[in-house]
């Protein structure tokens, strides 16, 4: 008769894969957080707050599982949760909360990346994690959808929300989006 | 031909192979199988099916002569043919099979592509350069020693 397998045994192999795993993923948790809090500072407290939840309680994790997700999850928790209990004060040494005072470029057909960013922070928080998940790190729908806890019908339209809203903070309409595709280059 | 000519001209010619002992027992059932020389289907089930019995076959149905390819002969189910369905080389190629071209500008944002496309707009160029900008910045010393707990054996595997 086999003997079976000691869990033990794997662990080491297991746990190697999931490190290097999560350092993989952290310049995506990193922005994410940042597109949440629109601050650095306090997105990287937000990523280390992640990381020790995660680790804390890696033996719920699954393996094969869908590790991005799980720790976007968390961080997204982390985050809103924060925001319920008012802990996490204000801070603006990037300028970032000063960018929401959002001027429209005087220049219309000038845009540029800055006025992007100041344009990205007026959205709201559902509206750039959506946008962030799927449009910057390329997160697909359903996992956008497990992420925040919803139908992925309604990632759907907070993303085409969103891209309208930052397209009319930046005064531009569907067929400047258009021409822009095709050019390929900033207005 | 209208799809009911075509069935029966189908059935005529699966009998015509029954008679000649060309038509194989298909699976285990004691079933007789329905199997439609037109379009290849046999009647166990699923819309497509792949048939390494018919490799060498050739039929003329309606004038179209049919030559099964040398390798797996793809057949379909011919349940939902229309009469303007075509038909070459046994394979039925259903008009809504062919794919539907996007029209560019009238739904600009509608489907919102995921990072990675080609010809990205202002918006979604400016969303992957905000995440290069994080990505190129270098990964805390303390996040990595916090990771590197996970390699570290559990206090209860010392006795191991």
């Amino acid at each position: 008769m086999l003997k079976p397998a000691d869990p033990r045994a794997e662990r080491p192999c297991h746990r190697s894969r999931l490190r290097a795993e999560m350092v993989d993923l952290m310049p995506s948790l990193r922005a994410f957080a940042r597109s949440l809090c629109g601050n650095a500072a306090v997105a990287d407290d937000l990523v280390q707050d992640t990381l020790v939840k995660a680790l804390s309680n890696i033996d719920r994790f699954e393996p094969g599982s869908n590790l991005r997700a799980w720790l976007f999850t968390i961080l997204r928790n982390t985050f809103y949760t924060g925001l319920r209990k008012g802990k996490r004060e204000i801070e603006d040494p990037d300028g970032a909360f000063a960018a929401r005072v959002f001027v429209p470029p005087n220049q219309p057909g000038v845009l540029d990346y800055e006025d992007f960013k100041a344009a990205f922070v007026r959205l709201s928080e559902d509206h750039r994690e959506a946008l962030t998940l799927i449009g910057a790190l390329g997160v697909s729908y359903e996992d956008a959808a497990e992420i925040c806890g919803c139908a992925i019908g309604t990632i759907k339209s907070r993303v085409n929300r969103a891209r309208a809203h930052l397209a009319e903070l930046l005064g531009l309409n569907v067929v400047d989006l258009a021409e822009l595709r095709r050019s390929g280059s900033n207005p | 031909m209208n799809p009911p000519g075509r069935r029966n001209l189908a059935w005529a010619v699966w009998l015509q192979l029954c008679s000649e002992k060309k038509v194989p027992k298909l699976g285990n059932s004691d079933a007789r199988p329905r199997f439609c020389p037109l379009t290849g289907h046999t009647g166990h089930g699923g819309v497509t099916d792949t048939m390494d019995v018919w490799r060498t076959m050739e039929v003329t149905i309606g004038g179209v002569r049919m030559t099964a390819p040398r390798g797996a002969l793809r057949v379909r189910d011919m349940s939902d043919c229309s009469s303007g369905d075509h038909v070459q080389n046994n394979i039925v190629k259903l008009p809504t099979q062919e794919p539907s071209v996007p029209e560019e500008n009238a739904n600009a944002w509608q489907e919102f592509s995921p990072a990675g496309d080609p010809g990205d707009d202002f918006l979604t160029r400016n969303l992957k350069r905000a995440f290069d900008e994080v990505a190129a910045e270098a990964i805390p010393e303390e996040w990595l020693a916090m990771l590197q707990q996970l390699e570290a054996p559990p206090p209860g595997d010392n006795d191991a």
